[in-house]
């Protein structure tokens, strides 16, 4: 009752116009810098630092809770409409988002992500606010080790994107764990793969990749094989609202969404895609329809949204229970914190309580104001695809080439952008998969570098991965989600 | 929208600078806009420390405006080419640097290095701290070191990336201690954060970072300090340095200005004032407090003379290390 | 579509073959790390050089033999035309040339221009005008709201 007492006071700081209008600034800009590839919310907040010399605490923080959660909320809205994730952990939204649009399902797929991050959004800060010492202890438990057999676990999802042919699939995942090699090797500094461009020292951007293969390789390919039927491929028929077969499809994956995005979020290392890769591969073995998977499933857009939502909540965990910054965004928060004369660290729920927990009540305030905001905005968003091809198109393109551009303003990464782009027409015109490629792009980075730090801990032994109970148990999980579905079949047919 | 951040940016340096009464005074070469190389991505330590010398000097009336240009990739080594050819002779640019990219430009073989820019000052350093988890059997640094020279495989070190500051500092002490740098066993994290967990959840057996990263984690007794990489003992810090312990290591992680090449000597020195004047205002100490910075001011040529000695002595450990030949 | 009926299957296994050559032959090439790793920097690249090598290998014979279908998602694909293919490579290639020099909001308009066109747009006018307010509005968000620069090219000088 504490914790609720604690809560109410947050809320009373937080509910104050002044504050409440950081809130709308915040979650308007961070829906603006969502929509835009390669400009996330840690680069914004980070640039928005020096207003801690003359906002008061409070309302800063209230400010970068708005930009953190809209962002999440702006990348799936490209996502869905313009198959262009903004950020990367909505990159998984594409797959079903994209394919509901061009079924003239734009609405109700913008509706289920927007609903669904909003319920997700409130479980998780909901998480964060009652089970945040609980959650954080069980995440300190994961070392390498751990680590290593979660992303084994997180592997095996692919099998859920792999499309027709799991030859063409693996070998989708193969190019992506070859892009994932290339840069600098965090363990011992060596180069690899760079032939001596120094661009490419630091490893290739997931969002370069995702926005080359998925927009720009579609616009090549739509000029490529122009269909006069289709000349407008993205036409919004039917209801732009959920109808009551989406709600009864999505209620359900946005509650396991949550379930998995927010204790996986609050894994210091785990990543922010790899929960909505598992909620995506959830979704499929679970629905009464896979074979819809791929078409257009509306719980693909849900679960997947839900989770990448709650993670968010779900960093802030070791954030604001131990000073951990487990993000690039979260490590900005915390510099935030130090400006103000903070102490960023185990000790501040105690010593700042009024910040903490102003920070957490305009999370919920912030949430509540994105859902309000963007429902209505919703049929405003779906008259973007009634833009004629050609400037759609263009329009596309150039987006893709602003957000690249505008933070490394390197042409590299435009050579590499329009490259990927050219894979991707390949890819697409020969009917292999592309979601395998960013797959094995952020997951393979992951278990290598786990891997060899088990490894270098260990002293080279393998049990490892066995002997400790944690471990084994998420390789077990894996196993199980490898041959589960296919026992389940067999039991079927018998 | 478009004015809001100037506005608030604006009102705000006039509160912490109300003190410094922006007076300009007869500059022979006063540089009315200045130019900021930061060969950073937005948002690190280095455009923190491009950023942070734009608002001091504003505020000290010393400039009226400076465009930041951000280059980043590869510890600095994509930009340094561009500031060196691309930016040559400009008398009103500054490109900001430090240790991490002298380690960058050794160990990534880059083309072009320091010595070929005009050397203007240092600024900020941040020393290292080496921590153990609060379980750990390790009290000191002669109980940690006496592991890893009895069984080197047994004493894992977390920090960041391999070659970087935290790296370097793992091999000065584990020969300062007689060992062998290469059988340091070192686990690279990618950032600040996951090396604390890692700490935290007892996973290795010791850390190297920061003061600022790992500092509040001392201070609540969850991680245990055995030494700091600083030449003597820091106040409020009740922490031995290695100096003390016996380990004859010292280590700053530094931050600097550079000029381009090709600038005229009136030029020089016209950067050399304007940093001086910047280092002096009450603006720039309060931006010292806020970040924590420790200030290690350095000017002109004593600061080439620094980066020769600290180019030789990076290099050397690097070597030590197998990461440079 | 010359060859057999799983054309693009074989030429992208070959392709993955190629690029299995170039992960062993460059990872075979690379000093080895003297730092201590149980696991070293190799072991990664040479798993995924075989394996890619296997399903390169794999592709190409079930592409030869194995009578899969390229493109059975779009049965009647409409051969490729090359004028809005021209259309839109030129434009990404003039995009890279100039954003440097001529600046972001002049080679963004003309990436944009060359895009419509590619599109079938023939109204270049409106084209540029739309091109050159959405590169605008960006250079304006990024410096205004951000302070970050996009470099000062031809028509940012004006300003």
């Amino acid at each position: 009752m504490e914790t609720l007492g604690q809560l109410a006071h947050g809320f009373a700081v937080a509910l104050t116009p002044l504050n409440l209008l950081w809130a709308f600034v915040g979650v308007f800009l961070g829906t603006a810098v969502g929509v835009l590839p390669g400009l996330g919310p840690a680069l914004t907040i980070a640039l928005l630092l020096p207003i801690t010399f003359s906002v008061d605490a409070t309302g800063a923080f209230i400010l970068f809770a708005g930009i953190y959660y809209g962002a999440m909320y702006g990348g799936s809205t490209t996502s869905i409409l313009l198959n262009t994730p903004g950020e990367s952990a909505t990159i998984v939204t594409a797959l079903e988002g994209n394919r509901m649009a061009r079924r003239g399902r734009a609405g109700p797929a913008l509706a289920t992500a927007a609903i669904g991050s909003f319920v997700a959004g409130t479980v998780g800060t909901l998480g964060l606010t009652f089970l945040a010492p609980l959650v954080v202890e069980f995440a300190l438990r994961f070392g390498p080790a751990e680590y290593f057999s979660l992303m084994v676990l997180a592997f095996v999802t692919v099998s859920a994107m792999l499309g027709a042919s799991a030859l063409r699939g693996l070998a989708a995942l193969l190019v992506g764990l070859f892009l994932g090699l290339i840069g600098v090797d965090l363990q011992t500094g060596q180069a690899r793969f760079t032939f001596g461009v120094p661009e490419l020292l630091d490893g290739i951007d997931v969002i370069v990749v995702a926005v080359g293969l998925f927009a720009v390789g579609e616009t090549l390919f739509l000029a490529a094989h122009p269909r006069p039927a289709e000349q407008a491929p993205l036409k919004v028929s039917g209801s732009l609202w959920m109808t009551r077969d989406d709600w009864r499809r999505s209620w359900k994956a946005w509650l396991r969404g949550s379930g998995i995005g927010f204790p996986l979020g609050s894994l210091p290392a785990g990543g922010a895609e790899v929960p909505t890769f598992i909620s995506y591969f959830v979704e499929k073995k679970l629905s009464r329809r896979p074979e819809e998977f791929g078409q257009g499933a509306i719980e693909g857009v849900a679960g997947p949204e839900a989770a990448n939502n709650a993670s968010a909540a779900g960093v802030l965990v070791p954030m604001l229970s131990l000073g951990l910054p487990t993000s690039a965004t979260a490590a900005i928060m915390l510099s935030a914190f130090q400006s103000y004369g903070i102490s960023p660290g185990p000790l501040l729920f105690q010593n700042q309580a009024d910040l903490v927990w102003g920070l957490i009540a305009s999370l919920y305030i912030g949430n509540a104001m994105l859902l309000v905001l963007n429902l209505p905005l919703i049929g405003l968003w779906v008259r973007i695809l009634s833009v004629p091809a050609p400037l759609l198109y263009a329009g596309i393109l150039v987006f893709a080439t602003i957000g690249t551009y505008g933070i490394s303003q390197s042409p590299v990464d435009l050579l590499l952008l329009y490259a990927m782009g050219g894979m991707g027409y390949l890819m697409r015109r020969f009917d292999f998969p592309t979601a395998p490629v960013i797959i094995g792009l952020i997951l393979g980075p992951l278990a290598e570098q786990e891997f060899r730090r088990a490894m270098t801990i260990s002293g080279g032994d393998l049990t490892v991965f066995l002997s400790k109970p944690l471990s084994a148990t998420l390789l077990a999980l894996a196993l199980l989600a490898l041959i589960g579905p296919m026992l389940l079949r067999l039991r079927r047919r018998a | 929208m478009l004015w809001s951040r100037r506005q608030v940016l604006a009102t705000g340096l006039l509160a912490s600078a109300s003190a410094a009464a922006p007076i300009r005074t007869g500059l022979a070469q006063a540089i009315e806009q200045l130019r900021i190389f930061v060969p950073a991505n937005p948002g690190g330590g280095w455009d923190q420390t491009g950023r942070s010398m734009e608002m001091a000097m504003k505020s000290a009336g010393l400039i009226k405006s400076a465009q930041i240009t951000n280059v980043g990739g590869a510890g600095g080594t994509v930009g340094l080419p561009q500031f060196i050819n691309q930016w040559k002779g400009q008398g009103n640019a500054l490109m900001v640097g430090g240790m991490v990219m002298v380690g960058a430009i050794i160990a990534n073989k880059a083309r072009n290095n320091l010595t070929e820019t005009t050397p203007i000052a240092r600024l900020t350093g941040e020393f290292q701290v080496v921590v153990v988890p609060a379980a750990s059997p390790f009290r000191s640094m002669a109980d940690l070191v006496a592991a890893f020279k009895a069984d080197p495989a047994k004493v894992s070190w977390a920090g960041g990336s391999a070659g970087g500051t935290d790296h370097i500092l793992a091999g000065m002490i584990a020969k300062a201690a007689g060992g062998d740098p290469r059988k340091v066993a070192y686990v690279a994290y990618s950032g600040g954060g996951p090396a604390q967990a890692a700490l935290l959840g007892n996973q290795v057996s010791c850390g190297i970072s920061g003061w600022g990263e790992f500092g509040e984690q001392v201070r609540a007794g969850k991680l245990r300090a055995l030494g700091i990489s600083a030449d003597k003992r820091q106040p409020g810090i009740d922490v031995p340095t290695l100096r003390e312990q016996g380990i004859d290591v010292e280590l700053f992680n530094w931050r600097g200005v550079f000029a381009p090449p090709g600038i005229s000597d009136a030029q020089r020195q016209s950067l050399l004032d304007l940093v001086d004047r910047m280092v002096k205002s009450p603006a720039w100490a309060e931006i010292l407090k806020r970040y924590d910075w420790t200030d290690i001011y350095l000017p002109g040529d004593r600061y080439r003379a620094y980066i020769a000695s600290e180019t030789e002595r990076i290099h050397a450990i690097l070597k030590d290390l197998g990461l440079a030949s | 579509m010359a060859g057999g009926r799983a054309f693009g299957e074989t030429v992208i296994g070959a392709g993955l073959v190629l690029l299995a050559g170039l992960v062993i032959f460059e990872t075979a090439g690379a000093p080895a790390s003297p730092l201590y790793a149980r696991v070293g920097p190799q072991a990664f690249p040479y798993a995924v050089g075989a394996c890619l090598l296997l399903l390169g290998l794999a592709l190409v014979l079930r592409g030869l033999y194995g009578g899969g279908r390229d493109s059975a998602a779009e049965p009647g694909l409409a051969p490729v035309r090359a004028r809005p293919v021209l259309w839109l490579l030129g434009g990404l290639a003039l995009n890279v040339a100039l954003i440097g020099e001529a600046g972001f909001i002049l080679a963004s308009t003309l990436l944009f221009l060359c895009v419509a066109r590619a599109f079938g747009s023939e109204r270049p006018l409106r084209d540029g005008l739309a091109g050159f307010a959405l590169a605008g509005i960006a250079y304006a968000g990024f410096a205004g709201l951000l302070g970050i620069s996009l470099g000062r090219g031809l028509i940012e000088r004006l300003f």
